[in-house]
């Protein structure tokens, strides 16, 4: 039986990615909130998390590319669906 | 999980843990609020009405991130391996954080850290919020490493995520425990500090996530070769033993190997 793809299904993928984005993002958010630029120039310490992140995002991007998106079938009754 | 016996038990699981860790969460914090003086909360730990939006943002965002690692566990690997990690990150984070925590207030060691506006629900001494994040953290590093890795290199994989989250903490750390947020104080005296932030809190990072991938993996093997029961009671007796190898660990590296080499160094830039 086939279903109709929602959001989290097309990006079944990303999901573990957006947490870590998020907290990257907030920590610009909280930088501000404390007002002191160095605290701005303390998220250089977190550049292999960003080159690691887009790394993965471009390995996931090509793996969809070249395996397709097959549609989302009822799930196998084991359980074990790994890709 | 192939037959009804194992489903069935997969469900009882569920609800088992879910209900184990609704009452720990809401006895501790019943304490926490009602009883502060038998854990001996530290009176500052309140909610204190200029943080309040905070705590409820930390606990909302933090409730949605989770939904989505639990969405992808579940999706790609089934319900008996999301219930192993959720409630096991729970588990592992709740003894490990909880034995430092008690051990610095009741005076067994010297006072180590303590929570203050970090979220609303407590277990034991810390907040959900913690809970939370180290089992968003340790999945999608782990996740990432093994996107760009493979997944077959376990003890690779388990190494780079939990690199990876001990980076992302490198600017976390100082963010949070800054006066102004208020998040978490530190009370560690003349130790090994980078930004300010001790040492053996970076240790800990590292070990917990890369004991616990290590563990979650080996699960999957446990599973296929001597049945989900038995794996999952397996599973759930190392967490203990591990959650305290490494509090020792972290008291003995931070007692008699950083302190007396490196005691109140601090590698630091722009004063951080």
């Amino acid at each position: 039986m086939i279903k109709k793809k929602g959001f989290f299904e097309k990006n079944l993928e990303y999901l573990p990615l957006i947490p870590i984005l998020g907290f990257l993002f907030s920590f610009v958010g909280a930088a501000n909130r404390l007002g002191d630029i160095d605290f701005f120039v303390l998220h250089l310490v977190t550049l292999p998390v960003w080159v690691l992140l887009i790394m993965a995002n471009l390995k996931i991007k090509r793996m969809k590319k070249t395996r397709g998106n097959p549609p989302i079938t009822q799930p196998e009754p084991d359980g074990n669906r790994e890709a | 999980m192939a037959n009804e016996a194992d489903r069935q038990f997969e469900r009882r699981l569920l609800w088992g843990l879910l209900g184990f860790f609704l009452v720990a969460i809401g006895v501790s914090s019943y304490l926490h609020y009602f009883a502060p003086g038998i854990l001996r909360v530290p009176q500052e730990t309140g909610l204190p009405e200029m943080l309040w939006p905070v705590p409820v943002l930390s606990e909302t965002v933090g409730y949605f991130c989770g939904f989505l690692c639990c969405y992808h566990c579940y999706r790609t690997r089934g319900l008996w391996q999301i219930l192993l990690f959720l409630f096991g990150s729970f588990l592992f984070t709740g003894i490990l954080e909880n034995i430092l925590i008690l051990s610095g207030r009741f005076g067994l060691v010297p006072p180590t850290y303590y929570f203050s506006n970090m979220g609303i629900l407590w277990l034991g001494e810390i907040p959900i919020t913690v809970c939370t994040g180290w089992f968003i953290f340790s999945y999608s590093c782990v996740y990432i490493a093994e996107v760009l890795f493979g997944p077959e290199r376990r003890v690779w994989n388990a190494f780079m995520g939990a690199s990876l989250a001990v980076n992302i903490d490198l600017n976390l750390d100082p963010l949070a425990s800054h006066p102004s947020m208020h998040s978490w104080t530190w009370l560690m005296q003349d130790t090994f500090c980078i930004f300010s932030i001790p040492v053996p809190n970076f240790l800990g990072w590292f070990g917990l996530i890369f004991l616990f991938a290590l563990l979650w993996e080996k699960s999957r093997d446990w599973g296929r070769t001597q049945g989900y029961r038995r794996a999952t009671w397996k599973f759930f007796l190392w967490i203990p033993a591990l959650a305290i190898s490494l509090a020792l660990f972290l008291y003995i590296s931070w007692r008699y190997l950083l302190n007396p080499l490196l005691g109140g160094v601090n590698l630091t830039i722009f004063g951080i």
